[in-house]
Parts: C-alpha cells; sequence; structure tokens
C-alpha cells in the first residue's frame, strides 16, 4: 500500500512542484497519476521512491516512511519509465545480475528470480548480448525484468510507453496487468487516456502540483469519456476556432 | 559498493574508448615520442657533412682548410647573392674574406640569419674554425719563444662530476620526462570515463534507478570512484609500457637517451606506487566530481577539458624544475601533482626524498578525501536528479 498525505514539494528558486497532494494505492489495484507534462506526476513518484525528499507532507510505502526509512521504501519497490535504463555494455543477463546483487540478493536468489524472469519475458533467446545491440521491445523486456527482479510489492510506473512503438506499449501494458493479477500495489503515471481507461481502477488527477481529482474511475468519468472528463477537471478551454 | 566498483570496471574495460585512449594511447603516444626524439637526436649526433658558402674569389687555402674540416662548399659570385640565399632558408652560412687591414689581421665575415637555429649552429662551427687556427698559430709562437701554455695561463679549470654515478639514474632526458607523463596520464586516462560514469547516466536515465536501489548514494560514489582510480592508474602504468617497449626495441639514436639506464630498483617501484595511488584518487575524486556537477555528458567534457589545465600546469612544471632551484624546495611538496613529479623525478635521479615524499602522499589523501567528500555530499543533494 502506499499513503501520500499533504505530499509537497517546493523546489529551490521558490518553484512549487508538488503542492498539498494526498491518495492511497491500495494492494491488487492500478492507481493512475494523471496530469499534463509538468504537472508534478514525475516529482510526485520521486518522492514515494525517495529519490526527493519532501518539503512538507509524508508518505508511506508498504508501512515504511519515505523519510525515516528510505531503504526499506526501496527494497519495496520497483521503478519502470520509459527509459529503459539499461547498460549498454553489459548484457541483459548482466544487468539483472547486477541488480540483484544491488538489492542484496544471495546468489541462489538471483539465479531463482532470473530463471524465473527469464521464461516470464522470454529473454532467453537474446539477454547474452549486450543490451546496445538490442530493440527496443527487447530493452522494454529487459527492463520490465530488472523492474521484477526483486518481486517488490509495489511498482510505480512513470509513463512507461511514451516513445514505445504499439507491440512494445503492449508488452508493457499486459505486464501491469499482471502486476494487479498478482497482488501488487501499482501506480501508473500518464497523460494517455486509453491506457488510463483499460487499466486503471482508480485515479487521481494533479494539474499544477495540486490533486483536482481522486476517485474510482468510473466515478470521475460521470458517463463521459475520461478524455472530457479530465479536460474539465484540468480547466481546458476551447481556444481556437476554424477562420 | 563492491558491486558498483565491479561493475564499473567491467563497462570500463569493455569500452572501446577506454581501451584505446587510457591504455593503448599512452603505449602509442610514448613510444611514438620517444622514437621521433631518438631519431632526431641521433641524427643530430652524427658527424655531418654541413655546407658552407664561400665567395668564388676565397684563397683557395680557406677553400681546402674547409674542405679538410668536412664542409660542402659552395660557391657564390657575390656576397648579395650570398645574402639572399640565407634570407630565402637555403643557405646557413655566408663567408666572405676581406681585404687585410692594417697589421695584416684577416677579417673575416661569417654572415647568418639569427632567427634560425641552424644558421645559428652554423655559425658557431664556422667560429670555432678559425679560433682553432687562432688557438694553433699562438701555441706556434709561444713555442717559439720557449714559453709553455701552463706558463701564460693563470687558472686550470677541471669539472668533476660528484653527483649519479654511471651505473645509478636514469638520464636527464628520462629524468625530466618520464614523470610528467606519469602523472599526465593519471588524469587523461580516467577523462573520457569520467564523463560516462556520473554525467553520461543523468543522461541516459540509469543514475535514477540506481539511486531508487537500496545502495547508499556514498556507496555509490565511492565505488564509483575507485573504478575510475584503478583506470587512472592502470592508465598511468601504460606510460611505462610504452618506456619499455622503447627501451625493448631500442631504435637508432636511443642509446643516447638511455645511457645511464632507466634508474628504476625496488624502492623506486614502491615509492612511485606509494606516490600514485593518492594521486589517482584525487584525480579520480576530482573527475567524479566534475562530472557529478555537469547535466549531461557533453558539459561535463567541456568542463573536463577545462579541468585538465589546472593539471598540466604543474605537471608541464615538473619537467623544467630541475633546471630551477625549486628541486629542494619544501612548498613544492604541497603543490598537487607537481609534489608527485618531483619526487618521482628525485627518485629516479637515485637521490630519493622519503620525508618530502611522505608530505605529498599525504596532502594528495587529504585532497582526495576532501574531492570525495564533496562528490558524496553533491550526490545526496537532489540537484544530481533535477539538474539533468
Amino acid at each position: 500500500m502506499v499513503i501520500a498525505k499533504e505530499l509537497t514539494k517546493e523546489f529551490s528558486g521558490g518553484k512549487l512542484a508538488v503542492s498539498n497532494v494526498s491518495f492511497t494505492a491500495r494492494p491488487g489495484e492500478i492507481f493512475g497519476l494523471l496530469g499534463v507534462n509538468g504537472a508534478g506526476k514525475t516529482t510526485t513518484l520521486r518522492m514515494l521512491s525517495t529519490v526527493l525528499t519532501p518539503t512538507s507532507g509524508s508518505a508511506t510505502v508498504q508501512g515504511f516512511d519515505v523519510e525515516r526509512e528510505p531503504t526499506k521504501v526501496r527494497e519495496s519497490i520497483g521503478f519502470l519509465s520509459t527509459s529503459t535504463a539499461l547498460y549498454g555494455r553489459l548484457s541483459g543477463k548482466e544487468v539483472l545480475q547486477y541488480f540483484g546483487r544491488l538489492y542484496g540478493m544471495s546468489s541462489d536468489k538471483i539465479k531463482e528470480r532470473i530463471e524465473i524472469v527469464e521464461s516470464l519475458l522470454k529473454l532467453g533467446e537474446f539477454w547474452n548480448r549486450n543490451c546496445d545491440s538490442y530493440s527496443t521491445g527487447q530493452k522494454q523486456r529487459v527492463s520490465i525484468a530488472r523492474t521484477i527482479l526483486h518481486d517488490p510489492p509495489v511498482l510505480f510506473f512513470d509513463e512507461p510507453t511514451a516513445g514505445l512503438d504499439i507491440v512494445s506499449a503492449q508488452t508493457v501494458m499486459e505486464f501491469i496487468e499482471s502486476c494487479k493479477a498478482a497482488g501488487k500495489t501499482v501506480i501508473f503515471s500518464t497523460h494517455i487516456m486509453s491506457e488510463v481507461e483499460r487499466l486503471c481502477d482508480h485515479i487521481a488527477v494533479i494539474h499544477d502540483g495540486k490533486l483536482v481529482a481522486d476517485g474510482r474511475t468510473e466515478d470521475i468519468r460521470a458517463g463521459r469519456r475520461l478524455e472530457e472528463a479530465f479536460l474539465d477537471l484540468v480547466g481546458y478551454k476551447k481556444e481556437l476556432t476554424h477562420a | 559498493m563492491r558491486e558498483v566498483f565491479l561493475k564499473e570496471l567491467r563497462e570500463m574495460f569493455r569500452d572501446k574508448r577506454v581501451r584505446s585512449t587510457a591504455f593503448l594511447g599512452p603505449i602509442i603516444l610514448i613510444f611514438g615520442l620517444l622514437f621521433l626524439l631518438s631519431t632526431v637526436i641521433g641524427n643530430l649526433a652524427k658527424p655531418q657533412s654541413v655546407k658552407v658558402h664561400l665567395l668564388e674569389s676565397t684563397p683557395s687555402a680557406w677553400v681546402k682548410r674547409f674542405e679538410a674540416e668536412k664542409y660542402q662548399v659552395q660557391f657564390v659570385k657575390s656576397e648579395p647573392e650570398g645574402r639572399k640565399l640565407i634570407t630565402d632558408g637555403k643557405a646557413r652560412t655566408l663567408v666572405i674574406f676581406d681585404a687585410p687591414g692594417s697589421g695584416k689581421v684577416l677579417k673575416v665575415r661569417v654572415l647568418f640569419d639569427e632567427s634560425e637555429q641552424l644558421g645559428q649552429i652554423g655559425k658557431e662551427r664556422i667560429l670555432g674554425v678559425f679560433r682553432a687556427v687562432n688557438e694553433k698559430k699562438l701555441a706556434g709562437y709561444l713555442k717559439g719563444q720557449n714559453v709553455t701554455p701552463e706558463m701564460v695561463s693563470e687558472i686550470v679549470p677541471e669539472a668533476v662530476n660528484i653527483g649519479v654515478t654511471k651505473d645509478k639514474g636514469a638520464g636527464e632526458f628520462l629524468v625530466g620526462f618520464l614523470p610528467y607523463l606519469i602523472v599526465i596520464w593519471a588524469f587523461y586516462g580516467g577523462m573520457s570515463s569520467a564523463s560516462d560514469l556520473v554525467a553520461g547516466e543523468k543522461e541516459r536515465s540509469t543514475l535514477e534507478t540506481l539511486l531508487i536501489s537500496p545502495v547508499s548514494r556514498t556507496q555509490i560514489v565511492l565505488g564509483k570512484i575507485f573504478a575510475l582510480g584503478v583506470i587512472c592508474f592502470l592508465s598511468s602504468l601504460s606510460s611505462l609500457v610504452g618506456l619499455g617497449l622503447f627501451v625493448g626495441v631500442r631504435p637508432p639514436g636511443s642509446e643516447m637517451m638511455l645511457n645511464k639506464g632507466l634508474g628504476i630498483n625496488g624502492s623506486t617501484v614502491v615509492l612511485a606506487i606509494a606516490l600514485l595511488i593518492p594521486l589517482v584518487l584525487m584525480m579520480a575524486s576530482l573527475l567524479i566530481l566534475i562530472s557529478s556537477y555537469a547535466k549531461n555528458a557533453r558539459e561535463a567534457q567541456t568542463y573536463l577539458s577545462l579541468g585538465s589545465f589546472v593539471v598540466i600546469m604543474p605537471a608541464m612544471f615538473s619537467q623544467f624544475i630541475g633546471l630551477t632551484e625549486f628541486g629542494k624546495a619544501a612548498w613544492v611538496d604541497y603543490v598537487p601533482v607537481l609534489n608527485v613529479a618531483n619526487h618521482l623525478r628525485l627518485a629516479l635521479l637515485s637521490k630519493p626524498d622519503f620525508a618530502g615524499a611522505g608530505v605529498a602522499i599525504v596532502v594528495n589523501l587529504v585532497l582526495a578525501l576532501l574531492a570525495g567528500w564533496i562528490a558524496v555530499r553533491m550526490f545526496h543533494k537532489e540537484t544530481i536528479i533535477t539538474r539533468a
């Protein structure tokens, strides 16, 4: 479970990136964090993953406080973004072994988990080659394997399909669905409404760093298309008209 | 820390840029440079037939004299023609025998171009020919007067070398050259990797993934610093491989550069390693610090290029410190880079200064710790992610 209470982040120079954001993401559901570019989604996820420290407010991940128990929080989460974040001169297998060791896993445990993710994501055909030589889809599969190698109960996805082709995006979507089925807590940050409609049980909309909506997807939609509801929430007004 | 260290080392060893710039580069550069210098020195040392230009009207006795001195005599019709050849760079010297003046003193003018090094050398050699003639004439005259040269010499100076004996210490050339190369590659060897280690990771977004792992940021930085330190150290040693290759091949002219051996023995090696380890740690910490500050790899490269001047200046001064009074000055031990190069120089001269080397080691260790501490602090700041 992830609980954020009045999370606020002000950067030096006075820029308020996130202001009093509160929400709860529960196990076995996909929690969508929606917002336009620069709304504060990534900053929120970075605070939850302990990369950034909140200016005020608090958050817990699996019951661990992000400020007081950052190592426990990091052990509990997996993070996947658009960037595959792989090391070009290491093979996929070496990347997984490296992260396994960083997460303090024993050699036997790493071997066991690698076998599981290898068969799950069908990595065997290419993972002994250096990551530099992978296709985008292959990179994304290894990235997913890295994210779940230590079997975290909480998963953060920060716009994981941005820039991916339709096949690679489909792999990611199916993986997110499988996380829900496995009872994980999933926070999914995006601005692609079709993905939200397909995946999310619960959504929160952030605009200009503030939470403008938080509820079940169907409640937010209120009978409209999600896109329309979202545009209403962020105060979009039609500005251009045809001459 | 161990995992980060091993992973960074593995990646760097697989990087062609690192293999070529940090390891192969110093070997090829040092060997090539020494080969070129030995060729030049070998050619200069060879007895050569040097051209001298004379007027056609030059007395035949003097023509024969120059030919006897192994000069290749060439004639010009007039002084203006000779002057033109010199200014055009086609002749080094023109010797003009003027009509004898009062007392029948033969007046000779040696025309040369002062801006041309070869012209200056040619002028000195020709003046030497005339001095030898004068001395011979003087000796003949004194002999006729029953006066021995000792009777007219008030002082008979003799220079006695009590310094490095022939079988100890390196030749002057290596003493000036080798420490410079060793310290300079401790920096340059790590330069290509440094931009990739933090700034490159920011750019590829792998840094954020690393920071989300349970490993502490301090361990991440230290793992990177030590891994880069190994590369800097090996790069520094690669310059010695280049030297070793040169010694093994021994091209023509190398005997003059290696006439006193290499001056490397067990204590030199131990002292060199003791000096180098804090130096490479300091360099690696600085490189990581710069890379951490930069937004991306390109910006890091720019800062690193600027930073290299800070290393080059003391390193270059180390080449000339033997020409100054500063070789034994205490302040030198407190100047990073220069202190290591100077103590390597003294060790190569078989005059190691262990106390001064100890100060240099402590100074560089303190600076390494300081730079490492700043790098760790920088990693703990949010700007390590937000400034990307």
